[in-house]
């Protein structure tokens, strides 16, 4: 897998996530992803729009950050989500826990209201 | 570019003083020059230097006067009358050369002489046999000719004898005696007293021959207690019409020889090396030519005439350092070329110690140097010192035609540099075996670990329910379930059991991640979640509030952010009823003989052990006798093929799909299974393969 991060407007911290999100995967991301992550920043979207498959390893790695963040009041989304990975995420209910917007704008907008 | 020094320890100390001691004691043998085979091998070097780079000829001050098959021909057998001799030496000298030698040594009185003839006729009258001996000798006509033109004779040195004295030029002797130095010889193969005495000049013929190869000539020599020049040397003193001979010495031997202004430096023994040129039978002049006046004189005027042989049988044809076979007296020609052009060799005294020194840094470099470095860097460095050596050898000797010899340093270089591979792969040999007794060390060390998850895996599956044994006394419940864990111990779970006579109680779940944090968490939420289930105070019809109590419990310790996915379920046997909890688990299928799947699709929260205060929901379902629940885990959906494909709810759903009467748990079962081993081919599967079919019988 690969991570890229990029700072937008207010802030905001947009972390590109692409490859399968899989053990083997989410192994080679886990450490620069939970960097990425560390106070003091605190609007996080995630862009999984070239993630073409999540195992359950993947939603642990979204958890794992999204707890970190909202723990010290940040804001932490996903964006841009393909079908059959945003399937996986609503089959789990994860999608009740985390907040997963359609486009990066949805997602910028939702950050900067 | 930066030199990578590998962290290749030093040689240990004993090693590299081992490796210095021998490299000073050869050197110490080298200064001796008492190393076996180091002088054929540097005669080798200095010969290839002549044949890579043969000298060549800058002016022709020598001719030789070639007794040749011609000749012989011409004049008839050797040994010629002596009164031919001198008729050649008359025409050569009428040719006012600058000096005349002969490579001819006349040892008998000739035979052939008048008076000698009359021996040969018989019965010649007194008279006549007076008047024929009053007629002058041969020698006596070749003495008055050599007398004449000062021509020079030579000797030639024999090693054995008793001492004779000859006369020679005096000796001017600069710094110490030369005669403790130089080539001696106890006698002399000699001319005739007559001719001898006519000589104005007297040279030694001899040079050193090695094997047949003419490589040194020695320029003084003593006969007996007389200091000989060389016919070259001599040829020289007469040309420049000087008395004496001049040699220079110090203590550590001789340093030149000469005539008048003229140093010619020679070896330590007053020899000189010869460098030679290629054959060039421009130096020839024919001798019948000479007799047969054919000849232009301007060819002989003002040159150092040698004359010799090179008719066949006559003389042996020594072969040069370059490799050419040429008559002896060209050898001659070729040493007076070089001290005419300026040309000749030396090896000079202080060359040993220059190849000590060459020979002590690539001592030390090879010893302390290479062995820090990468290979890539040696074999360069290696390849520019071979590359270096050679050029200081032939740079000395083209330049300056000074000899130094540069094999001694490679040789020692080579034999040295060998040893230092053959230390390293000793070491090496040594060190993989230490590494191959560690990777067996390894080895034993997972298969211990490989045993013990095998250990892990059979207790992990021991701990869920066998179908065929849990229900056996229950006909109103037909249950199936499989789990085929994947390699590693994996965190799938499956289990059912009754809570009290009319409800049975079922689920299946999935652990996120694989491997032993996964299987151990796996356990811990099975066991909690039976424990809980089976407290007397449980509400089975609040199965979310059971479940909510089991999911307090697993999150609070759970420091890896692991969780579980869980499908729940608890029948009532006695009315058909699901009770039913999803806790971010695959929806299970409802199937029936002639009916469309169904989905269970009600979700009650996110998965198990991610947030410790979620209340689950509770959801209901009327089950007929008819229906198969199957809740099975991402194991089946996503196992994946040799082209990595999944194998997908679609194909999960058509292999369900056309159930009937006839079908029970296990036959559901085996049909899914089937379905995806066919799938999935001889591809290892990543994940456990979890399903559990349950049917209530009403």
């Amino acid at each position: 897998m690969e991570i890229s991060e990029q700072t937008l407007d207010g802030n905001i911290v947009k972390i590109s996530l692409s490859g399968r999100m899989d053990l083997a995967g989410v192994k080679t991301i886990e450490k620069d992803f939970s960097r990425m992550t560390e106070a003091p920043r605190s609007a996080i979207i995630v862009d999984m729009s070239d993630v073409a498959y999540m195992a359950s390893i993947g939603i642990r790695s979204l958890l794992i950050n999204a707890k970190s963040v909202s723990a010290r009041g940040g804001k932490y989304v996903i964006s841009s989500m393909q079908s059959d990975v945003r399937n996986v995420l609503e089959v789990t209910g994860i999608d009740q826990l985390i907040k997963v917007y359609d486009t990066l704008d949805d997602a910028i907008k939702y950050m900067t209201a | 570019m930066k030199l990578k020094f590998p962290k290749i320890p030093s040689l240990p100390p004993f090693r590299s003083w081992a490796g210095l001691i021998g490299v000073l004691i050869l050197i110490s043998f080298h200064l001796q020059e008492t190393i076996p085979f180091q002088s054929t091998i540097r005669n080798y070097v200095f010969d290839l230097y002549q044949q890579v780079l043969p000298r060549e000829r800058i002016s022709a001050p020598v001719v030789i006067v070639d007794i040749d098959e011609q000749s012989l021909n011409q004049y008839g057998q050797w040994p010629w009358p002596r009164s031919l001799v001198a008729k050649l030496v008359d025409k050569v000298g009428t040719m006012k050369p600058a000096s005349i030698a002969l490579d001819i040594i006349m040892p008998e009185v000739d035979r052939s002489s008048p008076c000698n003839i009359t021996e040969y006729i018989p019965n010649i009258d007194p008279i006549t046999r007076g008047k024929i001996c009053d007629l002058p000798s041969n020698d006596a006509l070749l003495a008055i000719k050599l007398k004449q033109y000062d021509a020079i004779l030579g000797v030639a040195g024999i090693e054995s004898g008793d001492n004779i004295n000859l006369r020679a030029a005096p000796l001017l002797v600069s710094g110490s005696d030369p005669k403790s130095w130089i080539k001696h010889f106890s006698s002399a193969l000699t001319n005739i007293d007559q001719l001898d005495r006519a000589a104005a000049g007297h040279a030694i013929l001899s040079t050193e021959v090695e094997n047949g190869v003419i490589r040194r000539v020695p320029m003084i020599a003593t006969v007996g207690n007389t200091v000989m020049p060389s016919l070259s040397l001599e040829s020289l003193r007469l040309a420049t019409k000087t008395a004496t001979i001049k040699t220079y010495a110090t203590e550590r031997g001789i340093t030149g020889v000469g005539v008048s202004d003229l140093i010619i430096p020679t070896q330590s023994d007053g020899s000189l090396y010869v460098h030679f040129s290629r054959h060039d039978p421009s130096r020839f002049i024919s001798a019948g030519s000479i007799l047969d006046d054919k000849i232009d004189p301007d060819s002989i005027t003002q040159k150092l005439v040698l004359i010799g042989f090179s008719g066949l049988g006559l003389v042996d044809f020594p072969t040069t350092a370059i490799g050419d076979r040429v008559p002896g007296v060209e050898i001659h020609a070729q040493i007076m070329e070089t001290i005419f052009d300026g040309t000749t060799l030396l090896r000079p005294h202080w060359a040993l110690w220059l190849e000590a020194t060459l020979m002590l840094f690539i001592g030390l470099a090879v010893l302390y140097l290479l062995p820090r470095l990468h290979t890539h860097y040696q074999v360069a460095l290696v390849g520019l010192s071979l590359v270096l050596t050679v050029a200081i050898g032939v740079i000395a000797y083209q330049q300056a035609r000074l000899l130094i010899d540069v094999a001694s340093p490679i040789l020692l270089f080579l034999t040295l540099y060998i040893a230092m591979l053959a230390d390293t792969l000793i070491q090496d040999e040594g060190q993989i075996e230490v590494l191959e007794q560690d990777l067996r060390a390894q080895r034993e060390e997972a298969a211990k670990v490989q045993g013990e998850m095998e250990a892990a895996k059979r207790f992990q599956m021991g701990i869920l329910p066998q179908a065929a044994t849990s229900f056996s006394d229950q006909p109103r419940v037909d249950i199936a379930a499989i789990m085929e864990p994947a390699k590693m111990v994996g965190g799938d779970l499956y289990d059912f059991f009754m809570l009290d006579e009319s409800h049975m109680f079922f689920s299946i779940g999935d652990v996120c991640g694989k491997g032993v944090p996964a299987s151990l968490f796996m356990v811990i939420s099975k066991t909690l979640c039976k424990s809980i289930a089976l407290r007397e105070d449980a509400d089975y019809g609040q199965l979310g509030q059971i479940i909510s109590q089991a999911n307090r419990e697993i999150a609070r310790d759970n420091p890896e952010m692991l969780f579980v996915t869980a499908f729940i379920g608890i029948i009532n046997l006695d009315t058909g009823e699901l009770t039913y909890c999803n806790a971010g688990h695959e929806r299970p299928f409802l199937i029936a003989p002639n009916n469309k799947p169904k989905e269970l699709a009600k979700a009650s929260g996110p998965p198990i052990a991610i947030m410790d205060d979620i209340e689950y929901k509770t959801f209901t379902y009327k089950l007929s006798s008819e229906e198969f629940i199957c809740v099975f885990t991402d194991g089946i959906t996503e196992a994946m093929n040799g082209q990595d494909e999944l194998f997908g709810s679609q194909r999960l759903l058509d292999a369900i799909s056309n159930v009937d009467a006839t079908d029970n748990a296990q036959t559901v079962l085996h049909k899914v299974c089937d379905q995806v081993h066919k799938f999935v081919g001889n591809v290892e599967p990543s994940d456990d393969l979890t399903m559990l079919v349950v049917r209530w019988r009403g």
